[in-house]
C-alpha cells in the first residue's frame, strides 16, 4: 500500500495542476446549481430539502464522470506513459487503485463544493423549521457512492482503449444501462423471471434507497460489488498487455 | 495459443469473481441491518409498534398475498413490505407468524373466501414482448387472531402501511373496542347519511370505524348518556338544550367520560347568505361553568391562511381568504400534547375564539390547560355581524395593534365540578308520547358534584371535520389523535404522524432575497475555484519565468 500513496499523489495533483480540474468543477457546480433552483424550481416548490438535487444527481453523473475517468488509462496508453508506469517497482493493481483513488477523491471535493447550497437551504427555510439533516448526510453518502461505481466502471473501460472518446462514449452507454434498467417502465419490458434481478442490479434502486437517509449493508454491499469487479476487472485488462502472441 | 489460454483463464477467473459477489450479494439479502439517519426515524419501525408487537397475548398470524410475478412498479413496494414486515418479526419473539402465499396456487374456493374478506386481485397494465396487457396483481394482507380478522386489500394503496398494521394488530388483541357517540337531537351535523342527505360526518365517521364502534346518541326525555360511550362528541349543535340535557352531559362528564364540544358563537343569516350573524352556542352556558367560552365572533388570520380562486378582471388568481386560518407548528400548536404531536396544518373554516374562564377552572394541581391550537400572530377575533366576501378589507378597526394569537380549541383534563352543584336535580322532560297524569320519570342515580379525572375538549369551529374539511389531512389527523388519546392511548398517533414533514421556506423570501441566495449558489464557489486555479497558474508561471531567467543567468555567468 505504501507504493500506492506516490501515484495516488501525483494523479491527485494532476487534476489541479491542468486548468482541465478547476474547469470540470465550475461546469459541474455550475450545472448542479442551475438544476437544482431552475429545472426543480427550488423557490416555487416551496420546501427546504436538497432531494431535488440528489435525485438529479445520476444523470449529471452520467457524462460528469466518464468525463473524468476516461482518460485515466486511455491517455497514458496512447502517449506510451503506460509502459513508463509499468517498469516501476509497482503491481498493476497498485497504478489501478491509485488512479481509482485520486480520481475518487477529485470527485468527492467536487461533490464537497455543493454544501453552500445546504447553507441557502437552511437559510431559507421558515422560521423555526429545521432540516432534516439524515436525508442530506445519505444523500451525499449515496452520491459519493454511485460516483464511485461509476468511476470504476469509466476507469474499466479506460483500460480497454487508448481512444479517450471510445472511452468516454462507452462508459456513458454502460452508465446509462445501469441507470435505466432500474425505472420500472425500462423494467417491464424485460421477462417476468429476471426482472427482480434486473432492478436489483441497477444502480437507481440502491442511489435512491440510500439517498432518502438510510444506511443498508445490502445497498453498502452492491456498491463495493461493483467497484471490485469492475477494478478486478481492469486490473486483469492491465496485465493483458504483458501477454504475449 | 499462450495468448488465447490467457484470455480464456481470465475470463473464467472474472466469472468466478462475479459469481462469488452474487453470491455474497444473495447472502446480504438475508443479513443485513440498517441505519435510519431521518430525524424521526420515518424509515424504521415506530417504537409504539414494537411495543404492541412485542406484548402480544396469544399468536397473531399475518398472511400476505402476493403475486409470485409482478410487474417491476410493485417490486419495489414487495420489497418495502417484506422489510417491513420483518421487523415485527424481528420484534415480536414468537407471537407473531408471517407467512407469504401466492394466490395463484390456492384453490378456487380459497380464493373465493379471499374475496369475501375484502382481499381481490387488481389489473395492472404491464408490457410483455412488445405487447400491452393486464395483469391480475395480488398484494393483500390478512391480520387474524383468534377469530377475529382485519384485511389489508392492496398493500400500495395504504398511506401508512406500518399506521395500518399496527391499529389492526391493537384492535384485534384489544378485549373491547371503545364506543364513541356522537350527539343527536339537537341539530348537530350527523354520522349517518341517509336516503336523500349525505351526512355532513359520514366520512369521519368511515375513519373512526377502523378503530371505534361509532353510536347516535339521543337523550330522549333525558335519559342518561348509555354506560358503553366512552367519549361524547357534539358537533355543532344549533338547537338549545333542556336543563335536563344538560344536566345528562354535566353527569356524563362528571363520572369520567369524556366531552368533545365543537361549535361557533354564530351562524349564517338566512336572509344574505354572505353575512354571519350573532347566535349564543347552545352549550354556552354549561361550557362556562367548567371555564371555557366559544366567544361570539369570527376568526381573522392575515398572516397564515387558506389560499382561494379569485376574479380580478379577466385574471383567476389565487389570494389570502383570512376567514380560513391555517395553524400550523411551532407556535400553532403546544409541544406537550399528544393530540398535535407531528401536526403539520389544521385548517380552521369560519371559526370562533375560545377564552379560558379562569376563575371557574380548578387550580393547576387538579387541572391540566392544553391549549390546543392557536392562530398566528397576524389574527383578530372580527366582531359580528360580519361578511364573509373574501373581497373585503379584512384588516381590524385598530390596524395592526389589534393583532394577536387567537385561542381556537382547548383541552382540559382533571378534576371537574358539576354545574349543577347546589341546584335541585332537573327532572325529565315531558314525555310527548305519556298518558295524561302520568307520573314523570324519576331519575334513580344520585348527583355526582366532583368528577373522577376525565377530559373536556372545546373546538371553536364547527366544519372542522365535516365531509368538505376532512379532505385536509391535518383536520383527519388531529380528530383521530384527539381520539386516539382519549380511548386507547397515544400509542399510535406517533406512527400516524411519521410521515416526511413538510419543511417550507421562509414565506416572506423577498426576490431579491431569493436572487441572492441564487446568487450564492451559482456563482460563489465557481468564481472562488476560478480565483484559485487562476492563482495557481499564475504563480506557476511567474515560478517558471523566474528559474527560466535565473537559467539563462547562470548560462551568461559560465560563458
Amino acid at each position: 500500500m505504501k507504493r500506492v500513496v506516490p501515484v495516488f499523489n501525483r494523479e491527485l495533483a494532476q487534476y489541479f495542476n491542468t486548468p482541465l480540474g478547476f474547469i470540470y468543477i465550475d461546469v459541474f457546480l455550475l450545472l448542479t446549481g442551475f438544476f437544482f433552483f431552475e429545472l426543480f424550481k427550488y423557490f416555487i416548490s416551496e420546501q427546504a430539502s436538497m432531494r431535488n438535487l440528489f435525485q438529479l444527481l445520476p444523470w449529471v453523473y452520467l457524462f460528469f464522470v466518464p468525463a473524468i475517468s476516461m482518460r485515466l488509462l486511455a491517455e497514458d496508453k496512447k502517449i506510451g506513459t503506460v509502459e513508463v508506469l509499468m517498469t516501476l517497482p509497482l503491481r498493476d493493481w497498485e497504478v489501478v487503485l491509485a488512479k481509482f483513488l485520486a480520481a475518487f477523491i477529485f470527485l468527492a471535493v467536487a461533490l464537497l463544493l455543493t454544501l453552500p447550497l445546504v447553507v441557502i437551504v437552511a437559510q431559507s427555510a421558515a422560521t423555526g423549521v429545521k432540516l432534516d439533516y439524515g436525508p442530506i448526510v445519505g444523500g451525499y453518502l449515496s452520491a459519493v457512492l454511485m460516483g464511485g461505481a461509476f468511476l470504476a466502471i469509466g476507469i474499466f473501460f479506460s483500460s480497454m482503449t487508448d481512444n479517450q472518446i471510445v472511452a468516454f462514449i462507452l462508459s456513458v452507454v454502460t452508465m446509462a444501462v445501469f441507470l435505466l434498467i432500474g425505472l420500472p417502465d425500462i423494467a417491464k419490458f424485460f421477462p417476468h423471471a429476471i426482472q427482480r434481478f434486473i432492478l436489483n442490479i441497477s444502480l437507481v434502486s440502491h442511489f435512491y434507497s440510500v439517498e432518502r437517509g438510510v444506511i443498508d449493508t445490502r445497498d453498502m454491499l452492491y456498491y463495493a460489488s461493483v467497484m471490485f469487479i469492475f477494478l478486478f476487472a481492469t486490473i486483469r485488462s492491465v496485465e493483458s498487455r504483458k501477454w504475449k502472441a | 495459443m499462450r495468448k488465447a489460454a490467457q484470455i480464456s483463464q481470465n475470463t473464467i477467473e472474472i466469472i468466478i469473481i462475479i459469481g462469488i459477489v452474487i453470491v455474497l450479494n444473495i447472502l446480504g439479502q438475508y443479513f443485513y441491518s440498517r441505519l435510519d439517519l431521518t430525524e424521526d426515524h420515518i424509515y424504521t419501525l415506530a417504537s409504539s409498534s414494537k411495543e404492541v408487537v412485542s406484548s402480544l397475548p396469544d399468536l397473531v398470524h399475518i398472511k400476505v398475498y402476493v403475486s409470485e410475478e409482478l410487474p417491476p412498479v410493485l417490486q419495489n413496494e414487495d420489497q418495502k413490505l417484506r422489510d417491513l414486515l420483518e421487523e415485527y418479526r424481528a420484534s415480536a419473539s414468537s407471537k407473531l407468524d408471517i407467512l407469504f402465499l401466492d394466490p395463484a396456487g390456492l384453490s378456487e374456493a380459497e380464493t373465493g373466501a379471499l374475496n369475501q374478506k375484502g382481499i381481490q386481485s387488481t389489473q395492472v397494465q404491464i408490457t410483455n414482448r412488445d405487447e400491452l396487457s393486464v395483469q391480475d396483481v395480488w398484494m393483500g394482507m390478512e391480520i387474524s387472531y383468534l377469530d377475529k380478522y382485519e384485511v389489508i386489500p392492496f398493500v400500495p394503496s395504504s398511506q401508512n402501511l406500518e399506521y395500518d398494521i399496527t391499529s389492526a394488530i391493537l384492535k384485534l388483541t384489544s378485549d373491547e373496542t371503545p364506543t364513541i357517540g356522537f350527539l343527536t337531537g339537537h341539530g348537530e351535523m350527523n354520522t349517518e347519511s341517509s336516503q336523500y342527505q349525505q351526512a355532513p360526518l359520514s366520512k369521519l365517521t368511515e375513519q373512526l370505524k377502523e378503530l371505534y364502534v361509532i353510536q347516535d346518541v339521543d337523550l330522549g326525555n333525558g335519559t342518561p348518556v348509555p354506560d358503553n360511550i366512552s367519549t361524547l362528541v357534539i358537533a355543532a349543535p344549533s338547537q338549545p338544550f333542556t336543563d335536563r340535557h344538560r344536566y345528562v352531559i354535566d353527569q356524563f362528564l362528571m363520572r369520567g367520560g369524556k366531552l368533545v364540544v365543537m361549535g361557533t358563537g354564530f351562524e349564517m343569516d338566512q336572509m344574505s347568505q354572505d353575512q354571519a350573524i350573532f347566535k349564543a352556542f347552545p352549550l354556552d352556558g354549561l361550557l362556562s361553568e367548567y371555564g371555557v367560552k366559544i366567544n361570539n365572533d369570527m376568526l381573522v388570520d392575515l398572516q397564515f391562511n387558506h389560499k382561494i380562486p379569485m376574479s380580478m378582471g379577466q385574471l383567476q388568481v389565487y389570494g389570502d381568504y383570512p376567514l380560513i386560518p391555517i395553524i400550523s407548528p411551532p407556535d400553532g400548536f403546544p409541544s406537550d400534547s399528544p393530540v398535535t404531536r407531528g401536526l403539520e396544518q389544521l385548517f380552521i373554516p369560519y371559526g370562533s375564539s375560545i377564552t379560558l374562564l379562569y376563575d371557574k377552572i380548578p387550580p393547576p394541581e387538579e387541572m391540566t390547560i392544553y391549549e390546543l391550537c392557536k392562530t398566528s400572530t397576524g389574527s383578530y377575533a372580527k366582531t359580528l355581524p360580519t361578511s364573509i366576501d373574501p373581497n373585503q378589507d379584512f384588516m381590524p378597526p385598530g390596524g395592526q395593534a389589534d393583532l394577536q394569537k387567537q385561542l381556537v380549541a382547548v383541552q382540559l383534563s382533571g378534576i371537574f365540578n358539576s354545574a349543577f352543584t347546589g341546584q335541585p336535580v332537573p327532572v325529565f322532560d315531558p314525555d310527548p308520547n305519556a298518558a295524561e297524569g302520568a307520573i314523570p320519570q324519576m331519575d334513580d342515580k344520585e348527583m355526582v358534584a366532583v368528577s373522577v379525572p376525565t377530559s373536556l375538549t372545546v373546538i371553536g369551529c364547527s366544519t372542522l371535520v365535516d365531509d368538505n374539511t376532512i379532505v385536509a389531512p391535518g383536520n383527519a389527523v388531529f380528530f383521530q389523535n384527539l381520539m386516539e388519546s382519549l380511548n386507547i392511548g397515544d400509542k399510535l398517533i406517533d406512527i400516524r404522524t411519521r410521515t416526511v414533514k413538510s419543511r417550507p421556506l421562509n414565506p416572506d423570501l423577498t426576490p431579491n432575497e431569493k436572487n441572492g441566495f441564487k446568487f450564492w449558489g451559482y456563482f460563489f464557489v465557481p468564481i472562488l475555484i476560478t480565483i484559485l486555479g487562476t492563482g495557481r497558474f499564475y504563480l506557476k508561471s511567474q515560478r517558471k519565468r523566474f528559474m527560466a531567467t535565473i537559467h539563462a543567468a547562470e548560462k551568461e555567468a559560465d560563458k
